[in-house]
C-alpha cells in the first residue's frame, strides 16, 4: 500500500498554510505601513482582503477535515494535520488583529499620529520576523527554532511593557491627545496578541515534530 | 469486549488498525523479518502507538507507508 496521493495532500496543504501565511504577514505589514503613513485607502483595502484570508482559513479546515475521514491519518501524519488545523486557524485570527490595526488608522480620522509612539515599530517588525520564522520552523520540521522563537515572546512583552509606560506618560503630559494615545495601545495590544499567536504556532510545530503538547512560554497579557 | 475487559485481559492479534486503535488499552506491533517472525517491535500505551510511535517501521506501518 502507498501513499503517494496521501502525501502529495500532505504536501498542498503545507503550501496552503504557507501561503495564508504569507496573506496574513503581509496584511500585518500593510495595516502597520497604513498606520505610519496615515493612509486610510490602503487600511480600507486590508480590512477588505480579510475575506480572502478567512476563506483559506476555510478551505484549509475543510481539505484537512476531508483528509482525516477519508484517509484516516495516523501518527505523523496526524499531526501535521491537527497542527495545520490550529496554524490556520491561529493564522487567521492574527489577520484580524491586522485588520484591528487598519480600523484604528480609520478611526484617528484625519488627526495626525501623535508626536510619541513608544516601540510601536520595533514590535511590528518583530513580530513579522518572529511570524516569518515560525512558518520556517513549520516546514523544516525544526522544533528546536520553534522554541527560540517562543523565548521570545519575553522581547515582544517588554515592548509593550515599554511602549505602554510611554504612551500612559504622554497622555498625562499632553491630556488633549489621550484619545489618539489610547488608538495607539490599542495597536500595541494588536501586535502583542499577534506575537503571542506565533507562539502558539510553534508550539504546535514542536507538538508536530515531538508528538510533546506543551505551553512553551506563557505571555504575560 | 471492553465489558469482558473489565474482569479479564485479553489479547486481540489483528491487522485492523482501526480496532485495535479502539479498543485496546495497550497495543504491540510486531513483523516478519527474513530471518525470524514476530519480532517485538514496539510495546507501549495504545494513545501513544497511534499518535506518536517511537520506532520508524510502526510509524511506517501504522501510517499506511507498508502493510
Amino acid at each position: 500500500m502507498t501513499r503517494d496521493l496521501f502525501d502529495k495532500k500532505l504536501r498542498e496543504m503545507q503550501d496552503d498554510v504557507l501561503i495564508l501565511g504569507s496573506m496574513v504577514e503581509k496584511a500585518v505589514q500593510r495595516s502597520m505601513d497604513a498606520l505610519r503613513s496615515r493612509d486610510s485607502a490602503q487600511s480600507t483595502l486590508v480590512i477588505q482582503d480579510d475575506q480572502a484570508i478567512n476563506a483559506k482559513r476555510y478551505e484549509i479546515e475543510e481539505k484537512c477535515i476531508h483528509t482525516i475521514a477519508l484517509q484516516q491519518p495516523m501518527a505523523a501524519d496526524l499531526r501535521i494535520l491537527v497542527a495545520v488545523l490550529f496554524i490556520a486557524t491561529e493564522l487567521e485570527r492574527m489577520a484580524d488583529h491586522a485588520e484591528g490595526i487598519a480600523r484604528i488608522n480609520l478611526m484617528l480620522g484625519d488627526e495626525p499620529l501623535p508626536p510619541v509612539l513608544g516601540d510601536i515599530g520595533e514590535m511590528a517588525d518583530k513580530a513579522g520576523d518572529m511570524l516569518r520564522r515560525a512558518l520556517t520552523a513549520f516546514v523544516e520540521r525544526d522544533a528546536g527554532a520553534a522554541r527560540l522563537i517562543c523565548d521570545e515572546d519575553d522581547q515582544i512583552d517588554a515592548l509593550y511593557d515599554s511602549s505602554y509606560h510611554t504612551l500612559i506618560q504622554e497622555m498625562i503630559r499632553t491630556p488633549a491627545d489621550v484619545q489618539r494615545i489610547t488608538y495607539l495601545i490599542w495597536t500595541c495590544h494588536n501586535l502583542e496578541r499577534i506575537a503571542d499567536r506565533v507562539t502558539n504556532i510553534c508550539e504546535r510545530v514542536i507538538f508536530m515534530v515531538t508528538g510533546q503538547l506543551e505551553e512553551i512560554n506563557v505571555s504575560r497579557y | 469486549m471492553r465489558e469482558l475487559a473489565q474482569q479479564y485481559t485479553i489479547v486481540i492479534v489483528t491487522h485492523n488498525m482501526q480496532q485495535a486503535a479502539r479498543v485496546a488499552d495497550y497495543t504491540a506491533f510486531l513483523m516478519m523479518r527474513s530471518d525470524r517472525a514476530g519480532e517485538l517491535v514496539e510495546y507501549r500505551e495504545t494513545d501513544d502507538i497511534f499518535t506518536a510511535p517511537k520506532d520508524k517501521r510502526t510509524e511506517d506501518y501504522v501510517t499506511g507507508r507498508f502493510g
